[in-house]
């Protein structure tokens, strides 16, 4: 069976510099795994059996593949880029269904509660697993994380009806409290 | 069904009208997180001049048009609301997530190919008919404004523990 572990990718919080002129914040540093995520990854590698494959999907832009490096340090089988511009629920979870799909997972992970602290939108609409929420995810020794270092990511690619693709959720503004 | 039709085509008619909030019960009584969101659904129906309508529990009060007890994917297919509002209060996610506001909201959203926005104050564009949905990001130092302009209903998970008490 493969499990597929929805890996989202969060702006690194402590690297962020606010520009008052612009009215904008900005990423400095690279975007991280959402930590509720591992807790996703650790949930589908305890679930692996014998013959299982667990692949972590991320969805995003072509820098967010380093988000993945964390799930190949802990276990994971096969790490998937699918490269999106940043997508509303509606949009994502129609995305992982696919990604499943094309990839023969049967089981879909996602993380226990989403950014605001809440099960995840997306993990019902994609009817997948959420983890639970008090698992405490493993950390990968240093050798690990070096050989993660090196795997490749693979590109996905989903054929979509037209439709699936369109945001729903439109940001109409953004600026400074 | 094949009346959603984004491609190329709005779907925000004027059949979509009214506003819907689905409310629950605790221990018997309409909880106090369904109250807050009735009363300011209510502010949001004067600004639009449109019915209030309630899901999910028998709601008698001045200012609630009718409240329906059944399942909320009929409701939305009958009536049409154009705004559904959703409770997230912050609290022991219960055993049953049949009733649980946030796992409704989500399913029913997807079986309605809609968005379903999370916003710690909703308002209203009374101009073009859209609920304004905001939330707080980067910690609290950025203010994100969502809207659903073309898929109906639109709905939206509100942070009710932030609404003034009703």
């Amino acid at each position: 069976m493969r499990h597929l572990v929805c890996c989202k990718p969060l702006p690194d919080l402590d690297n962020l510099s606010v520009s008052l002129s612009q009215g904008r914040v900005f990423e400095k540093g690279k975007r991280k795994l959402n930590p509720f995520d591992e807790k996703a990854v650790e949930a589908a590698l305890r679930a692996r059996q014998p013959g299982d494959e667990v692949i972590a999907l991320v969805v995003g832009q072509e820098q967010d593949q380093e988000v993945l490096r964390k799930p190949f340090a802990m276990g994971a089988d096969r790490g998937v880029l699918l490269l999106a511009p940043d997508v509303d629920g509606f949009v994502l979870s129609n995305l992982v269904r696919a990604a499943a799909a094309k990839l023969g997972c049967e089981k879909i992970w996602f993380g226990p509660v989403n950014e605001f602290g809440e099960p995840g939108e997306a993990a019902i609409r994609a009817d997948g697993t959420t983890a639970p929420a008090d698992l405490a995810p493993r950390t990968p020794n240093a050798l690990a994380i070096m050989k993660a270092a090196r795997k490749i990511v693979e590109r996905l690619d989903v054929e979509l009806p037209e439709d699936d693709r369109v945001p729903r959720l439109i940001l109409r503004s953004e600026y400074l409290a | 069904m094949s009346w959603i039709d984004l491609v190329g085509g709005e779907q925000a008619t004027p059949e979509w009208r009214d506003i819907a909030v689905y409310a629950w019960l605790d221990e018997g009584k309409i909880s106090v997180p369904s109250r807050k969101l009735i009363a300011r659904a209510r502010a949001l129906a004067d600004q639009l001049g449109c019915y209030l309508k309630v899901i999910g529990a028998e709601v008698k009060g001045p200012g609630v048009s009718a409240s329906f007890v059944e399942d909320p994917l009929a409701f939305v297919e009958r009536e049409k609301p154009e705004i559904l509002l959703f409770d997230d209060t912050p609290r022991p996610v219960p055993a049953d997530l049949s009733a649980y506001p946030p796992v409704v909201a989500a399913r029913l959203a997807q079986k309605l190919r809609t968005g379903l926005g999370y916003a710690h104050e909703i308002d209203l564009d009374v101009s073009q008919r859209l609920l304004v949905m905001r939330s707080r990001a980067y910690g609290g130092k950025m203010i994100r404004e969502y809207v659903c302009p073309a898929a109906r209903p639109q709905m939206c998970l509100v942070e009710t523990a932030l609404l003034p008490d009703a």
